[in-house]
C-alpha cells in the first residue's frame, strides 16, 4: 500500500509540477524544452561571447568556453536588458585563471537570423547587450542601450 | 464482485502484476549504465560547472532546501568519482549470484547511486537551465533502491516498479504539450517553432527541412496531437501500447534527426514496457541462481 501511495505521489507531483509549478520545483518541473513558439516572420537569436585578449586577438566565443550552456548564459541574461557588468567581469576572470591568454574585454552578443514565412533568409544582425572591459583596456566600448539587467528574475 | 473488490482487482493487476526478476536486472543494468555513460561522457558539461563564477549560481529549490553549496573542482570530482564508483558497484551485483546480504547491499549501493545522481542533478541545474528528460531517470534510480536488479522468479514488486516507471515515462508526452500550450498557446503549432530549434542546433537533415516550412508546420500539429494521444499507452491494451511506443520512438528518432537531442535518461525507460528478461539466455538466468529465503523473506515485507 506504501508503494502504491509513492506511485500515486510521483505521479501527482509530475502531473501538478507541469500545470502549476516552474524549473525551480525540479525535479517536478513543467516539461518545457523547446515549448517556445517563434514568429515566422521574426528573428531567431542565439547568445555568443565576443572577447578581445592581450595579444590583440578577437574571437567569438562559446559559453561552454566559460562553463555554461549557452541556454545557461540565456537563461541568466535578458536579450531586453544590459548584463551586469559585474557578472561579465566575474565570467572574463574566471576564464584568465584557467588560461595563459588573457580576455581584456568581453561583449555578451545576440545573433539574429531573419525567418520569411518559417524559412531562415541571408539577413543577420548582432547586437550587445553587455560590455565588460579590463582597467587597461583602452579600445572602444559599446554604450549601454538598453535599461540595466536586475539580476536572475527566477526560473519559468 | 463488488465495487471494492473490482477496485482492488484493479489496483492488484494494474499496479503489482507479477513479473521476472530477470527484466529488473536487465533494467537496471540499463540505467546504470546509462548513467555511467552520462558521468564519463554526456555530463561534461555538469562538471564545467565547477568552475563558474559564483554569481551564476541559481539554487533550485531542493538545492536551497538542502543548503548545498555551489561545486567546487574538488567537490564535484569527489561526486564524480564516488557516483561512478558506486554505479560499478551497482551494476557489478547484477551480475552475483543471490546469496545472504545481497539484497540489502544491492538496496545500499542503489540508495547511494540514487542520492549521488540527484546531487549531481541539483549541481547541474542550478545554473538557470533545467532538462527535463532527467525525472524518469531519478524515478527509475529510486525504483532500483526498492526493487534491485538481484535475484529471480517471479515477483509483484517488479510489476509495481516497472509500472511506475512506464506511468512517469509517457506522462512526459501530454504534459509536454500542455506546457507547449501553456508557454505559446496553439502558437506553438503554427508558427515557426521546429524553424527556430533547428536554426538555433540543427544537424544537415534539420537544416535540409529549413527550406520546407510547411512540412515543417504540419509536423509540428503532428508531434504535439501524437504527444496528447500517448496518454492513452497507460492503458493495458497490448495493440494500442504498442503502436503509441513505436510512435515515441520515432518521435525521438526526429528529434535526434533534426536537432540531435537524444534525451537517453527518459528515452532509455522505454524498456520498462520490454520483455527484457528473454536478453537474458537460459546459460545467464541459470547464472543468476534461486531465490533464496532471505530474498524472498526481503521482498515480501518491503
Amino acid at each position: 500500500m506504501l508503494l502504491l501511495i509513492c506511485s500515486v505521489l510521483v505521479a501527482t507531483l509530475t502531473v501538478f509540477g507541469s500545470l502549476w509549478f516552474t524549473d525551480d520545483a525540479f525535479p517536478f518541473a513543467p516539461f518545457r524544452m523547446f515549448s517556445v513558439a517563434n514568429d515566422p516572420n521574426g528573428l531567431v537569436s542565439a547568445m555568443a561571447v565576443r572577447v578581445e585578449f592581450d595579444n590583440g586577438e578577437e574571437r567569438l566565443l562559446r559559453a561552454g568556453d566559460f562553463g555554461l550552456r549557452r541556454a545557461e548564459l540565456e537563461g541568466q541574461t535578458r536579450s531586453d536588458r544590459w548584463a551586469d557588468t559585474a557578472k561579465l567581469g566575474a565570467l572574463a576572470a574566471s576564464y584568465n585563471r584557467r588560461h595563459s591568454r588573457q580576455i581584456i574585454h568581453l561583449q555578451i552578443v545576440s545573433i539574429s537570423v531573419r525567418l520569411r514565412d518559417g524559412e531562415p533568409t541571408d539577413e543577420t544582425s548582432e547586437r550587445v547587450i553587455g560590455d565588460w572591459a579590463a582597467d587597461r583596456y583602452d579600445g572602444e566600448r559599446a554604450t549601454p542601450n538598453l535599461p540595466p539587467d536586475e539580476g536572475f528574475g527566477g526560473f519559468s | 464482485m463488488n465495487a471494492q473488490g473490482r477496485v482492488s482487482g484493479w489496483v492488484g493487476s494494474y499496479w503489482f502484476e507479477a513479473i521476472p526478476r530477470e527484466r529488473m536486472v536487465v533494467f537496471s543494468r540499463c540505467i546504470h549504465g546509462v548513467l555511467l555513460l552520462y558521468l564519463l561522457r554526456f555530463d561534461g558539461w555538469v562538471v564545467d560547472h565547477a568552475v563558474v563564477p559564483q554569481e551564476y549560481f541559481q539554487p533550485l529549490a531542493l538545492t536551497r532546501l538542502l543548503h548545498l553549496p555551489p561545486p567546487t573542482t574538488v567537490t564535484m570530482t569527489v561526486l564524480r568519482v564516488g557516483l561512478g564508483a558506486c554505479c560499478i558497484g551497482a551494476l557489478a551485483v547484477t551480475w552475483l549470484k543471490p546469496r545472504r546480504g545481497l539484497l540489502p547491499a544491492a538496496r545500499v549501493l542503489n540508495a547511494l547511486v540514487f542520492l549521488g545522481a540527484l546531487v549531481w542533478l541539483l549541481w547541474a541545474f542550478s545554473y538557470a537551465k533545467v532538462d527535463h528528460d532527467r525525472l524518469t531517470a531519478l524515478v527509475a534510480l529510486a525504483v532500483v533502491v526498492v526493487v534491485p536488479g538481484v535475484g529471480r522468479g517471479d515477483d509483484q514488486l517488479v510489476g509495481w516498479g516497472l509500472r511506475t516507471i512506464q506511468v512517469v515515462f509517457i506522462l512526459a508526452y501530454p504534459l509536454s504539450a500542455i506546457s507547449k500550450f501553456r508557454k505559446s498557446g496553439f502558437l506553438w503549432a503554427n508558427n515557426a517553432t521546429f524553424a527556430r530549434a533547428i536554426v538555433r542546433r540543427g544537424t544537415p537533415i534539420g537544416k535540409w527541412l529549413l527550406n520546407h516550412g510547411l512540412l515543417l508546420r504540419v509536423g509540428q500539429w503532428a508531434f504535439i496531437s501524437f504527444e496528447v494521444l500517448a496518454v492513452f499507452a497507460l492503458l493495458r491494451e497490448p495493440r494500442t501500447q504498442r503502436l503509441i511506443l513505436a510512435g515515441v520512438v520515432g518521435l525521438h528518432l526526429f528529434t535526434y534527426a533534426t536537432i540531435a537531442i537524444h534525451f537517453l535518461p527518459h528515452t532509455i525507460c522505454i524498456l520498462a514496457f520490454a520483455p527484457l528478461e528473454k536478453l537474458l539466455d537460459r546459460g545467464n538466468r541459470t547464472a543468476l541462481g534461486t531465490p533464496s529465503s532471505e530474498y524472498s523473506s526481503a521482498a515480501t515485507t518491503t
